[in-house]
């Protein structure tokens, strides 16, 4: 499956023009969000799945089903929006509690056997080369904590630009 | 007045809240604590903010970068008060439940990214690893044992933020324990949260699909 997570406005989304497959599920914010708090729940108390029950509990369960991964962020300093960043702080059920070592660091074990393909694509106007920098390695970071891998991290100007780098 | 803000959705139990204890011990100014979770107004939060002579923003690691919560207020002070605050000296402590502190560098790169279009003067990170370890150290005198780091790590931090100093940041883990034994006691610490959940070993590796 394809999933695709995204901050923009409706409007914004329809200018991509995007023609939704069947096999492609949409994480946009037009549902009720609310804050991850630390608790672990989604780890100890209901195993694969955030105890919130919003319309983001089952970020986990996606994750499982998806091979490739499209973010669509406003950049901010180097992070993802608050709302994409928002849904990656409330997706942590994908993996295990537990930990293991990999490239020399602390990470935690997959839970799924599935191995996610992520593309991003980081929009603004004056997004700065340190900003540039900081964003790719919180992709490259992203993707080794989530046993994934990076296929390319894109940085546009306007919004109207996305869909043709997404061609 | 130095702002000691408090980032953690986990609120006045949280480690982020403890490590802000840590630092405000060794501050002679006068200190004010504003846990993030409580702000119902955020011009409340500004003027607090306008106020201070100082803020530093405590916080854990959420999936390689600022908690959510934490991205929504640079974006918010970025897009509606960017010119309102001055030169304002900004501090970060960082925690994390990994090992290896140097897994915060990211985040820390963020509040200097947000930092420099705010024209604030980034001054400085303190980043803690094993956080969750640490943390629950609290007993332990901030000098002694595996908090010897950490509390080294404490007084170097609160100098500058005293002096409004700019410093490299400092990276602390917990002091002479290995990492693998930490990785066999949190490994124990998630069998012990399932068993008072009433789960079993199994369960905890549970398939959605």
């Amino acid at each position: 499956m394809n999933l695709i997570i995204h901050d923009l406005e409706p409007n914004e989304w329809e200018t991509l023009g995007q023609t939704v497959q069947k096999n492609t599920k949409i994480i946009d914010k037009q549902g009720d969000i609310r804050k991850c708090i630390g608790c672990f729940g989604c780890w100890v108390k209901t195993p694969g799945q955030c105890v919130i029950a919003d319309d983001y509990q089952k970020m986990g369960e996606l994750l499982a089903q998806t091979d490739k991964l499209t973010i669509i962020s406003r950049c901010c300093f180097g992070s993802y929006s608050s709302f994409v960043k928002n849904v990656m702080d409330r997706s942590i059920s994908y993996i295990l509690p537990y930990f293991e070592i990999r490239k020399g660091e602390m990470h935690h074990k997959a839970r799924y056997r599935n191995r996610i393909n992520i593309e991003v694509v980081f929009y603004g106007t004056g997004i700065t080369e340190n900003e540039k920098a900081t964003a790719s390695k919180l992709v490259e970071a992203n993707a080794l904590n989530l046993n994934a891998s990076v296929h390319r991290v894109l940085f546009v100007k306007e919004i109207g630009e996305i869909k043709e780098v997404l061609k | 007045m130095i702002l000691l803000l408090n980032g953690s959705f986990r609120g006045s139990k949280s480690n982020s809240n403890y490590f802000l204890d840590l630092l405000e011990k060794e501050l002679a100014e006068e200190c004010e604590r504003v846990h993030l979770n409580q702000v119902k107004d955020i011009e409340v939060l500004v003027a607090k903010i306008k106020e201070a002579g100082a803020l530093v923003i405590g916080m854990p690691l959420y999936v390689d970068g600022a908690p959510a919560q934490i991205v929504e207020l640079m974006e918010t002070l970025y897009s509606q008060y960017r010119k309102e605050f001055g030169n304002l000296p900004v501090y970060i402590i960082s925690n994390l439940g990994f090992y290896e502190s140097t897994q915060i560098g990211i985040q820390l790169e963020i509040v200097k990214n947000w930092c420099s279009k705010m024209e604030f003067l980034y001054g400085g990170g303190l980043a803690v690893g094993a956080g969750e370890m640490l943390g629950s150290l609290r007993n332990v005198p901030p000098d002694k044992g595996p908090n010897r780091k950490l509390g080294e790590g404490v007084k170097k931090f609160a100098a500058a933020v005293s002096g409004r100093k700019e410093i490299q940041d400092i990276y602390v883990g917990p002091a002479g324990f290995p990492r693998r034994l930490y990785i066999m006691a949190a490994h124990m610490g998630w069998r012990n949260m399932a068993k008072q959940n009433k789960l079993v070993k199994r369960e905890l590796y549970r398939k959605r699909v």
